[in-house]
Order: structure tokens, then C-alpha cells, then sequence
């Protein structure tokens, strides 16, 4: 039953559009459970990443790995992994009831009610069930779009910037809700974001992503106050860095 | 003034242009005989005419070619719709133009390559079906075609994601949330399934006679009352077609 | 990679059907008008341009074609600017206009000639005042069926030329204003080139509708104009199959033709 605790692999991953590399001989890992973070601007292949790992698109070269199976040649509808996108992608013409069970009635689960009633309570959205998603509040739509994929046990959680679209009072509540529900679930996460200090707040671990490839990887505090790699530094410092140009232009404003 | 005058005039025109010939469509169904230039005389002796059983028939006749042509356009609309969509291949511009290709090109013409092409279909109910599927299907693909594509592609990779096959895929999201792209189409395919005259001209079977061709045959017999009846018949067909289409349109756009 | 074998399945169905039901018509035909007793010859061509009553009915077809498109062209324009404006009135002019794009052009012809013919209602109203309304003394010859063409294909010139008129960039004519530039200069430099890709294509669209239709001429024709298509038909009608097919080849190169010289004006107007 809980066979969701699985790690990801991904060994020499190479993907091209055309004549446009985007990955090459990406090999990186995350940890059994873990909530990993993808970061990186926008354009350097942590989209293309997670949906090679979905399974909606395939590699040229390389593998993945779920635990120890290798689900590279395995289509998308029967790798198991879950996402959530950044405009939630509920279906429209279903209520929020049949959104979050769609999943369960494909596998002809059993139990259909009590599970949603039980995800619907977790995520706080019970009372919801008639009500179709143009009548919900980003806030709301975000929080059916976790429990339709939480409710079916994936063994990746992937999350394309779930919070970009969401304002950022809700956005704080949200991503704590997230982390939350990440914890108490246990399911190997793959967050990918643009936003740094978001990385920073709520991963287990981050994996700094430019042009295709993985410029390092360590947990938030590693990253911030012992980075390896100029890169790393630049990029996680720009908070800093914004601080000091504030700073700078105050300073000069108030010589005029 | 002088800036709201020129739209009136031009709507003015229009009607007198378009809407009078219409009506009076409807009136040659209502005159018994109509020798003079206003006719002074009015009875329904014509409508009384239509329902004689080989009139009767002739509505049949129409309804049923309609309605089995489009069955086959819809089906291969939406076929298509989901190949183009969906999938990339080689040659996927040149399949789109040649599908389109046939309205290019005369009825006429269209109706003798059948004929020539498939000799022992000649006249016979299929050589109609045929016609109007070659003729009638590329608009209709272009329809559902552009309902279908509109569909967000996160819909469907969630729903991948989700362990739905791409069968249960195509039941449960593409179709419902195409539907009305669906449906525009068959009530237009219906419509001019039923109205064709040009495409039916050289394909007719005698058996399968349609209102369209009944209209053309009284025409040039003389026996205008008739024409006239059917002719009414088929515009109101054909308004309520345009309004429902139209309709299909605007719930379209909530989606 | 993932072998998507629906993707062929579905691919050689839908690429069927065009194949078997239209372009393998049409290659039969053409040969069968190029081949005579088994061997390969434009008798069949001397034959066609040789009758006058053919070469005719080709004259009249792009005659026809052409003059109605002219008109439809400069009326469209004129109806399309005019009324753009007032929203209200847009609506009910796109409404009227739609209507003939439903209906069958035979039923709407012989309307036009009950309305506009020599014992048409409009004639005897205008006869009883006193003025002779002119439209009937044409009405039976290939100008009538230009007129009829005028009024049955306005339409699917006025609705995509709306489109294209309200594609253009408002900030483009405020520009323009700022910079001194209204009235006529304003349409001729800066608002009339942008809508004149659709302006084209609107008269290709229309050309093509024309050039092959048929019943309009059967409607309107009373048996003495000859247009392409109608002379195809009665071909057909006498069971001259071979000249059938010689008259459906010369209507389909007309109409690559066409279509091929407003795609190269499309083209060079792109630049």
C-alpha cells in the first residue's frame, strides 16, 4: 500500500527541440522523501526536467529511475508521478468532487468517498465538493489540484511553480501548507521555481539549475553560507545584492 | 446627423438587397397561381400539395442522406481534429491542405470525378453520401478542429498523470470539453447535408429524391407554388441552423 | 522512443479519404480528357477551343467572376468602413449579410427574379410611379448573374474584412493622428495597407466562390449563359462524358492559376 516512499535517479538525461539542446547528461538524484528544489531562471531546462520525469516526454538519451526501477520506456499514464501546475489545470467541466476522484475511478479503487472526504479535510477545502472550478478562488483551486494528486498515492510529487500565480499573502500560507502536507505524506518532491528565497525556505535540499545543466546541490543553509560554485553565489546572493543597490540609490538620492 | 445617416442607409440597402427576396420566397408558397405582377389571390392549395406521399417522401429522403452523411463527417472530424491536435508527422501542413482542397474546386467538377472514378456507385444513395462528405467535410473539421485545439495541454497531461489512458483521456476531457465545437459541427453538416443542391445535381438517384432537387425539378416544370413551399421549409431549416450554430458559439467562448 | 502506433492507424485513415474520394477523381479525369483510342492526345482540347460556344462559356466565367469580385470588393469596402464604427448597427449589417451564406443560391435566385424580374414585385411597384427600375433589363443576361453574385457573396467578403479591420492596433491610428495624419491620408497610408492581406484574400475567397459555382447560373442563366460550370453540367446531361472531363480540367488549371497569382500578390505585398 504505502509503496510511495521512492526516490528519483536520473542517469545521463540528454533532451533536444530541434536544434536547440536543452539538456545534457543531466544525472542527479533525489533522496527517498525528500522535498527537492529545482532553481533556476527561466530557459534553463528545469521544466523540460520535470516533464521528462513525468513521463510526457522523452529523453534522447539516458534513464530515470523511480527507486530501482528504471521507468524511462514506462508512459506517462502508468509511471505514477503526480503534478501540479502553476494555473492549476483543474478540468472545467467537472466539479471539484469528480476532479479530485478522476484519478481513483481510473484505477477502480474502492473506498472513492471516504478517500476524498479524508484529502478534502486535510487540505481544508471540505464544503467545496458541488462547486466547479471557475466559481473558486486561486487560493482554492490550488489546494483541489494537491488533493486530486495526492489522493492517489504518486511516487513523485512534481510541482511546476505552483505559487506564481497565487499573491503573496496566500502565497506564504500555501507554501507552508505545502511543506506540511509534504511532510506528513512522506512522497519524494520535485519543486521547480524561479524564486530564490522561496527555494531557500521551504526545500529539504536545492539543486541550482543554468543551461541545462546542475551547477550544485546542498541544503538551503549549505548553499547560502558555503557555496561551492561563483555561480551558486551570484545567483542566492542577489538578496544581498539587492539590499546593498537600495542602499546605494538612497544614498545618492539624498545627495541631490 | 449626417454621421448616423450613411449606416442607416447602408442597412436599408442591405435589407432591400437580401431580406425582400427572402420573403417572398415565402409567398409564392401561398398563391395558387401567380400570373400577375401582385397577386391578389392567396390559399395554402400548395402546402396542401406537399403533404402528398411523394412529398412526404422527399423530406424523408433528406432528412435520412443528412443525416447518414453526417454521421460519417462528424466521425472523420473528429478523427482528424484529434490527429492534428495531438500528434506532429511529416507532412502534417500538407494532409491539412489537401483535406481543405475540395472547396477549391467546383461541385461540378467534384460530382463528375465521383462519377467517373466509382462507375458502379452511380447514382445510388452512397454516390450522395459520398458527395456530400467530400464537400462537406473539410468545414467541418475545420470547426471542431479549432474547438479541440483550444483545450489546454495541462489538461491532458494531468490527466496522463493521473493513470488515465489516452482512450479514457479522449472519452472523459477531450470530448466533453470540445463538445460544442462538436455539436456547431453536426448541426452544420446537417444544414447543408440538407440544403445541397449544386453537389446533388449529377449524383441524384430517382429513389432518394431530396427537397433541393424537388425545388429544382418544380422550378423547371413550371409548378413554382411547390418550389416555393419547400423553399420556405428550407430557409426556415436553415435559420435555425445559423441561429444554433451560433448559439454553440457563444457557450464556446465561457470554456 | 515510444512507438505511437495509434498515430499511423489514425493517420492512414484520415489520409485516405482525400486521396480516394478527390485527388484520384480528379487524376482520372484529367487523363481520361488526354487520352484518346489509348493514346495520348489534346484532340479533345483542339476540340474545346476550337467550339465557340465553349470558349465562351470559359470568357463568361472569368468575365463574371471577375466583375463581381471587383464590385463586391469596392461595396464591401465602402459598407465595412462605413458602418465599423457604430457597433449596433455593425451587428445588425453582419446579421443581414450572413443570411444569404446559408441559404441555397437557387432558392435566393429565383426570389431575386420574382422581386426584380420583369413581372417582379419591385418592378410593378416602381412601374406604378412611374419609374422603370432598371434591374430587370439585365437580369437575364450574364450581368444579372454578376448581380446575383454581388448580392448572394457580399457577405463572405464583409464578415472576415470586419475581422481584419478590427485586428488593427488602436494605437496605431492614435499615432498616426498625433503625427497630423487623418482622414483619407490616415486610410490611405497607415489603415489600409494593414487590412490589406485580408482585403486579398477576401477577394480570392470570393473569386474561387464564384468561378465555381452553379446555381446561381442555373437559377438566373435561363439556359443561354454559359459559365464553366454550367456547360459541365449540361455536358454531363447529353452523356459527353469525354469533353465532361476535358471542361472539368481547364476549370481546375483556371483555378491554380488563380489562386497561384494571388498567392504571388500576397506575397509581394508581404515584403
Amino acid at each position: 500500500m504505502q509503496d510511495s516512499k521512492v526516490g528519483v535517479r536520473t542517469e545521463n538525461l540528454s533532451k533536444s527541440f530541434g536544434s536547440n539542446k536543452i539538456l545534457t547528461n543531466l544525472n542527479f538524484k533525489i533522496r527517498d522523501g525528500e522535498f527537492m528544489t529545482l532553481l533556476g531562471p527561466s530557459g534553463c531546462g528545469k521544466t523540460t526536467t520535470l516533464r521528462l520525469i513525468l513521463g510526457s516526454i522523452s529523453p534522447d538519451e539516458g534513464k530515470i529511475y523511480f527507486g530501482n526501477e528504471d521507468v524511462t520506456d514506462i508512459p506517462c499514464h502508468r509511471r505514477n508521478a503526480g503534478i501540479v501546475y502553476q494555473n492549476y489545470a483543474l478540468f472545467p467541466h467537472m466539479t471539484v468532487h469528480r476532479n479530485i476522484a478522476f484519478g481513483l475511478e481510473v484505477r477502480n479503487e474502492e473506498d472513492i468517498e471516504m478517500k476524498i472526504r479524508n484529502i478534502m479535510e486535510k487540505l481544508n477545502i471540505l464544503g467545496l465538493e458541488g462547486r466547479y472550478p471557475s466559481q473558486l478562488s486561486g487560493g482554492q483551486q490550488q489546494r483541489v489540484a494537491l488533493a486530486r494528486t495526492l489522493i492517489v498515492e504518486p511516487k513523485v510529487l512534481l510541482l511546476d511553480e505552483p505559487l506564481s500565480n497565487v499573491d503573496a499573502k496566500l502565497r506564504y500560507e500555501l507554501r507552508s501548507e505545502i511543506k506540511k502536507l509534504q511532510k506528513s505524506t512522506g512522497v519524494t518532491t520535485l519543486y521547480v521555481t524561479h524564486d530564490q528565497e522561496e527555494a531557500l525556505i521551504i526545500s529539504d535540499r536545492i539543486a541550482i539549475m543554468e543551461s541545462g545543466e546542475i551547477i550544485e546541490v546542498g541544503s538551503p543553509g549549505d548553499l547560502y553560507f558555503n557555496p561551492q560554485k561563483e555561480y551558486t553565489r551570484d545567483f542566492l546572493g542577489i538578496v544581498e545584492k539587492r539590499l546593498e543597490n537600495l542602499e546605494n540609490f538612497r544614498k545618492n538620492a539624498s545627495r541631490i | 446627423m449626417r454621421k448616423r445617416a450613411l449606416p442607416i442607409f447602408v442597412v436599408l440597402f442591405l435589407s432591400l438587397l437580401i431580406l425582400l427576396p427572402l420573403s417572398i420566397t415565402f409567398l409564392l408558397s401561398v398563391v395558387p397561381a401567380w400570373s400577375q405582377a401582385i397577386p391578389n389571390e392567396f390559399g395554402l392549395i400548395w402546402w396542401k400539395e406537399i403533404l402528398r406521399p411523394a412529398y412526404i417522401k422527399a423530406i424523408f429522403n433528406t432528412f435520412i442522406v443528412a443525416g447518414l452523411s453526417s454521421i460519417f463527417i462528424i466521425i472523420y472530424g473528429i478523427m482528424g481534429s484529434y490527429l492534428f491536435s495531438y500528434y506532429d508527422f511529416i507532412g502534417k501542413d500538407l494532409l491539412f491542405s489537401m483535406i481543405l482542397s475540395p472547396t477549391y474546386v467546383s461541385c461540378t467538377v467534384v460530382s463528375l470525378g465521383l462519377i467517373v472514378a466509382y462507375v458502379p456507385l452511380r447514382n445510388t444513395l452512397w454516390m450522395m453520401i459520398l458527395g456530400n462528405f467530400v464537400v462537406v467535410s473539410p468545414l467541418v473539421m475545420k470547426y471542431v478542429y479549432s474547438s479541440m485545439a483550444q483545450i489546454s495541454k495541462d489538461l491532458i497531461e494531468t490527466s496522463y498523470s493521473l493513470g488515465s489512458s489516452k482512450l479514457n483521456t479522449f472519452m472523459k476531457i477531450i470530448l466533453p470539453l470540445s463538445r460544442h465545437g462538436i455539436l456547431a459541427g453536426i448541426i452544420l453538416s446537417i444544414g447543408m447535408c440538407i440544403s445541397a443542391l449544386s453537389i446533388m445535381l449529377m449524383l441524384y438517384n430517382a429513389n432518394w429524391i431530396t427537397i433541393p432537387i424537388c425545388i429544382y425539378l418544380e422550378n423547371t416544370t413550371g409548378t413554382l407554388g411547390i418550389a416555393g413551399a419547400f423553399s420556405t421549409i428550407l430557409i426556415i431549416i436553415t435559420l435555425i441552423t445559423v441561429y444554433l450554430v451560433d448559439y454553440m458559439g457563444e457557450k464556446h467562448a465561457r470554456f | 522512443m515510444k512507438l505511437e502506433l495509434e498515430k499511423y492507424g489514425l493517420l492512414s485513415l484520415i489520409g485516405i479519404a482525400p486521396l480516394l474520394f478527390f485527388f484520384y477523381p480528379i487524376f482520372l479525369m484529367v487523363k481520361t480528357s488526354v487520352y484518346k483510342n489509348g493514346t495520348f492526345s489534346f484532340s479533345n482540347y483542339i476540340k474545346f477551343f476550337s467550339s465557340k460556344t465553349f470558349t465562351l462559356a470559359l470568357s463568361n466565367s472569368f468575365f463574371i467572376s471577375t466583375l463581381s469580385v471587383i464590385i463586391i470588393s469596392l461595396m464591401g469596402l465602402i459598407i465595412v468602413i462605413s458602418v465599423k464604427e457604430h457597433n449596433s448597427v455593425k451587428r445588425v449589417v453582419k446579421l443581414i449579410s450572413s443570411l444569404p451564406m446559408v441559404f441555397s443560391a437557387y432558392i435566393f435566385c429565383i426570389a431575386l427574379i420574382y422581386a426584380y424580374g420583369r413581372a417582379g414585385i419591385i418592378t410593378y411597384l416602381f412601374a406604378k410611379i412611374g419609374i422603370d427600375f432598371p434591374i430587370h433589363k439585365f437580369l437575364y443576361t450574364k450581368y444579372g448573374i454578376v448581380f446575383a453574385n454581388i448580392v448572394f457573396y457580399l457577405p463572405y467578403f464583409i464578415i472576415p474584412l470586419f475581422s481584419s479591420f478590427e485586428e488593427i492596433d488602436p494605437n496605431l491610428e492614435e499615432a498616426a493622428e498625433s503625427l497630423g495624419s487623418r482622414g483619407f491620408h490616415k486610410f490611405r497610408k497607415v489603415i489600409f495597407p494593414q487590412v490589406l492581406p485580408g482585403f486579398i484574400t477576401g477577394m480570392l475567397v470570393s473569386f474561387l466562390l464564384i468561378f465555381n459555382q452553379i446555381s446561381i447560373v442555373l437559377a438566373i442563366g435561363t439556359g443561354k449563359t454559359y459559365t464553366l460550370t454550367y456547360l459541365l453540367f449540361s455536358q454531363y446531361e447529353r452523356a459527353k462524358i469525354e469533353m465532361a472531363n476535358t471542361i472539368a480540367t481547364v476549370s481546375l488549371i483556371s483555378t491554380f492559376i488563380v489562386a497561384f497569382t494571388f498567392q504571388r500578390i500576397l506575397g509581394a505585398i508581404r515584403k
